[in-house]
């Protein structure tokens, strides 16, 4: 039986660090809104500002991936998850984006897709 | 006993059909019998015999768990078949509850709560068909085209979700964009059905 062992200088801080998380449902609001905050509460625009950004800054920062837990709202409008995770790709770059989110759903595992196609979009708009 | 052999198949499995076929042919051989100087040869030749048997058996087998493989395929575009009419009425759903909201000029709280989780309905059976496909194996041409349909499905949701819920029902080209929408999803639905029964 072949057993690795890692020493201490291959070991990188993402494997000892637990991975940073955000639940939409309870760290930001179960009944997500539309894309601006003039549009009103729960605004992809409020998501993005107020909650992931500072989190994928401080994840992106540590070389971990911040996983974002998309399960027990209501359900999300196009424009709320273009504004949130578009909209951090417009900032930051695709690459970068899609090397420190990571999307979790049993409710609806096809919005995993959806969201990374926005991601991805924003590379021909920019 | 089943009738699953080619008469069966070819009467519908009618039992009074098969019984009405076995004596005209019963009482047939006995009137070519009677009527045509037809001899048999008295002594019994083993080989031609053996030759028949082993002919009925293989063709028995053939017949048997071919039609079984062809029910287990049958079965499989049914369910997929299934899964995309679920897809098509959800489709329909949303687009009428969208209709409604143009109608009003406004979709309040509840309604938006609807459309929200109808297309949330929507995707999941559209998961549903993507994973029965994978499991359908030999499915190269049905995964491009539930592809296309996963597009589809982005702009139609695109269309009734992407808007500011109070100014753009009032514009009538937010109607007119998404019924384009639901049209395109709709044929491609119905392109993916043509597309499981050829496979």
């Amino acid at each position: 039986m072949n057993i690795q062992h890692n020493s201490v200088s291959q070991v990188q801080p993402s494997d000892i660090l637990p991975h940073p998380f955000i639940s939409i449902a309870r760290d930001f609001s179960p009944y997500t809104g539309a894309r601006y905050r003039t549009d009103g509460p729960g605004s992809g625009q409020e998501f993005r500002e107020d909650i992931l950004e500072p989190r994928f800054l401080q994840a992106s920062e540590q070389g971990q991936k911040l996983r974002i837990n998309l399960d027990g709202t209501e359900g999300y409008a196009t424009s709320f998850l273009e504004e949130a995770f578009g909209g951090l790709a417009r900032t930051y770059g695709v690459q970068r984006v899609l090397d420190h989110l990571e999307f979790q759903s049993l409710d609806e595992p096809l919005l995993t897709d959806e969201i990374e196609k926005y991601i991805r979009d924003t590379a021909g708009r920019k | 006993m089943k009738l699953k052999n080619i008469l069966g198949t070819l009467l519908g499995g009618n039992k009074v059909w098969f019984y009405v076929v076995f004596l005209v042919g019963l009482a047939s051989g006995l009137l070519i019998k009677q009527k045509l100087p037809i001899k048999f040869k008295e002594e019994v030749d083993i080989i031609p015999i053996l030759q028949l048997i082993v002919t009925l058996i293989v063709a028995f087998l053939i017949t048997h768990y071919g039609k079984q493989k062809a029910d287990e395929k049958r079965a499989e575009k049914d369910l997929i078949i299934e899964q995309l009419n679920d897809c098509r009425k959800k489709c329909r759903e949303v687009f009428d509850e969208f209709s409604g909201c143009c109608d009003e000029r406004q979709a309040n709280a509840e309604q938006q709560k609807l459309l929200k989780q109808g297309v949330r309905d929507f995707a999941n059976h559209l998961s549903a068909v993507r994973r029965l496909i994978e499991h359908s194996g030999d499915s190269e041409g049905l995964v491009q085209q539930w592809q296309e349909l996963q597009s589809r499905y982005f702009t139609f949701k695109a269309k009734i979700t992407d808007l500011n819920w109070v100014k753009d029902f009032t514009n009538p080209a937010t109607r007119s964009a998404a019924e384009t929408a639901w049209r395109e999803a709709e044929y491609q639905l119905t392109k993916l059905i043509f597309e499981v029964n050829r496979f």
